[in-house]
């Protein structure tokens, strides 16, 4: 339960604001004139406020929408996302958040209307062609804080009425009610994402289980609904078979693959300088003890060896069940393996 | 170690007594009380006295890691004689700097919005606790630890109904004396979290029975320090004995060697 929520003065008064601290009326309301003078300071740390996180609500003045890396999509030939949030009601150890950003504090932008209106002129602005594809759980959970943020309430509907653009809600968590009371939208991409429950245990804290998310995934399934699956990151441990031949047996086995939309993966990986902070966050972590080195693309990841191998297995296991069209390895430009197998290139 | 800083000798008196506190002769520059975990710094009053008393603290005791608590007294508009707050926004009136001291742990009665200003104030703007040393004392302590660590206490000593010609040394030292089971609860609340805070430190790995035998340079040695820091995180404990590589005639040798015994324990979580 948030105790403080930090708000920008600007918007006082917000409906959006109103409604949200009405849901926490024990919460110290504390002004400020930018949401940065909170979240910015250099004198914090990411892992004790993570104990007890801050609430702040904040208007997003620019750069509402941003171009995706290179090798990040699903056959889309443009690719977007946009975050109405940045940080994570989840802790999950290989998050790349806890080296990004200096404080825990859950940062909301409540004025959504500024990021549809800057999503309708980068739609209005490109012409035809394929839809655009969106991606909503980049710097948060898209789902996780729903009751909360109502973004899926907010952006679903919109994204459901256009035929231009695609959205992808990324997350681990089994707040689907706002889907479920709605009509589903074929634009619209529930993608859950899972490491085997062993691993989860170990890294994935405050994460709903791995049968609860695949209990999600079945009632959207049921009632229409889109979903994804995604396998990022791949996780190492010295039996990752066993682990993740069980997994992709007990998911795939329990929903209907064959309306699966689009099956993801990628290895551990992550910018030098986030590494770096989070093993000063968390020096005794075995994650962070493990198997990983600094590539030639500045990123910290798996030994080649070590990767290469488990996105080799980890394809094959998935395409037992889900056909090449639909796999996207996330490191494809990096490393090709799968998709020169399978002639996803 | 907590690290607590006030402006007056009134204020410190009922905390010293509390804790037991005893005179450090042998500090220079400004009174020091220590004991029981505690370190306490008499800053007198004003900004730049505060900063330095806590840096002074800081630099002499090596208190880096401890948690840091200014206690002292404020005047607010409308807020009850006596009443314990704690500072979630500070202001620096002069700069207009405003700072908000992450609060992860409960700390006692109500969070108000400090002022710090170089004057005492006789006119209290409303909603805000008029102080004259939380801006400088917080910017001055989260040089040294990060903001959850660095918290002020303002017990209200002056208000528009009661202004601050009556305050006297014995009036303020009560206002403490009453409110020290509240301060007590914060110095318990920063004792947890420094506990958290210290899991989280690592004090550097002694590769001195290494660099006594193997002639390192300086990038080899942090590549050894994170190589020790990986191996003692898995279970290695071992490794730290120096004499297993014996048969190294190198630094690079004992790298390698290193590297290679690590590659092969499994990786487990
Ligand atoms: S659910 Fe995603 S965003 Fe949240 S902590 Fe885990 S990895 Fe990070």
């Amino acid at each position: 339960m948030v105790s403080t929520i930090y708000i920008e003065d600007s918007i006082r008064g917000h409906p959006r604001v109103e409604r949200i601290c009405s849901q926490f009326n024990k919460a110290q309301i504390v002004w400020c004139d930018q949401y940065t003078e909170v979240f910015n300071p250099k004198a914090q740390n990411f892992r004790l406020q993570k104990r007890n996180p801050a609430l702040i609500l904040a208007a997003k003045r620019d750069a509402f929408v941003m171009q995706v890396p290179s090798n990040y999509g699903l056959g889309g030939e443009q690719n977007y996302y946009f975050s109405h949030m940045l940080n994570c009601i989840y802790d999950c150890r290989y998050c790349f958040l806890q080296g990004m950003f200096r404080s825990a504090h859950y940062l909301l932008f409540i004025n959504y209307d500024d990021f549809s209106t800057a999503i309708t002129s980068i739609l209005s602005d490109r012409g035809s062609g394929k839809p655009a594809w969106f991606f909503s759980g980049y710097d948060c959970d898209s789902l996780a804080y729903e009751p909360v943020t109502r973004f899926a309430q907010y952006f679903v509907p919109f994204f459901g009425a256009r035929s231009d653009a695609c959205l992808e809600l990324r997350t681990k968590s089994t707040q689907i009610r706002c889907l479920l009371t709605q009509e589903p939208f074929p634009n619209v991409i529930a993608a859950f994402s899972f490491t085997p429950p062993d691993i989860a245990k170990a890294l994935e804290h405050r994460v709903p289980s791995v049968q609860s998310r695949v209990n999600a995934m079945q009632k959207l399934q049921r009632v229409g609904w889109n979903i994804g699956l995604r396998f990022d990151p791949l996780i190492y441990v010295h039996n990752y078979r066993q682990h993740y031949a069980n997994l992709v047996k007990e998911v795939c086995s329990s929903i209907d693959v064959s309306r699966v939309h689009s099956v993801s993966l990628g290895s551990f990986r992550m910018p030098k300088d986030f590494f770096k902070t989070i093993v000063k966050l968390y020096p005794h972590s075995p994650l962070y003890a493990g198997p990983v080195e600094l590539g030639a693309d500045g990123l910290m990841a798996y030994a080649d060896d070590i990767k290469d191998e488990m996105l080799q297995y980890v394809t094959d296991l998935l395409l037992q069940w889900i056909p090449h069209a639909k796999l996207f390895n996330h490191e494809q430009e990096q490393n090709a393996i799968s998709a020169k197998k399978y002639g996803l290139m | 170690m907590i690290n607590i800083v006030v402006a007056l000798l009134s204020e410190a008196r009922p905390v010293i007594k509390h804790y037991g506190l005893v005179l450090q002769p042998e500090w220079r520059g400004f009174p020091v009380y220590a004991g029981n975990g505690l370190r306490l710094v008499v800053s007198g009053v004003g900004k730049v006295l505060a900063a330095a008393a806590t840096a002074f603290l800081a630099g002499a005791a090596r208190a880096q890691h401890g948690p840091w608590l200014n206690i002292g007294i404020a005047g607010h508009s409308s807020l009850p004689i006596g009443a314990i707050t704690f500072a979630s926004k500070i202001t620096d009136r002069v700069s207009g700097r405003n700072w908000y001291p992450p609060q992860v742990v409960k700390m006692p009665g109500t969070g108000v919005h400090v002022a710090t200003h170089d004057q005492p104030v006789l006119h209290y703007p409303e909603s805000v606790a008029c102080d004259m040393e939380a801006a400088a004392f917080y910017v001055s302590a989260t040089r040294f630890v990060s903001g959850e660590l660095a918290q002020c206490c303002k017990i209200i000593s002056d208000n528009a109904q009661s202004h601050i010609d009556h305050i006297t040394p014995n009036f303020v030292a009560d206002l403490i004396g009453d409110n020290l089971h509240e301060i007590d609860n914060a110095v318990q609340a920063l004792r947890s979290l420094v506990e958290a805070a210290d899991h989280i430190h690592v004090d550097a790995i002694d590769v001195n029975q290494y660099s006594a035998r193997w002639h390192f340079t300086t990038a080899q040695k942090v590549q050894l320090q994170e190589t020790l820091r990986k191996a003692l995180v898995r279970g290695s404990a071992e490794m730290l004995d120096a004499e297993q590589w014996h048969y190294c005639h190198n630094a690079k040798n004992v790298l390698a060697e290193i590297d290679r015994y690590l590659k092969s324990l499994p990786v487990t979580l």
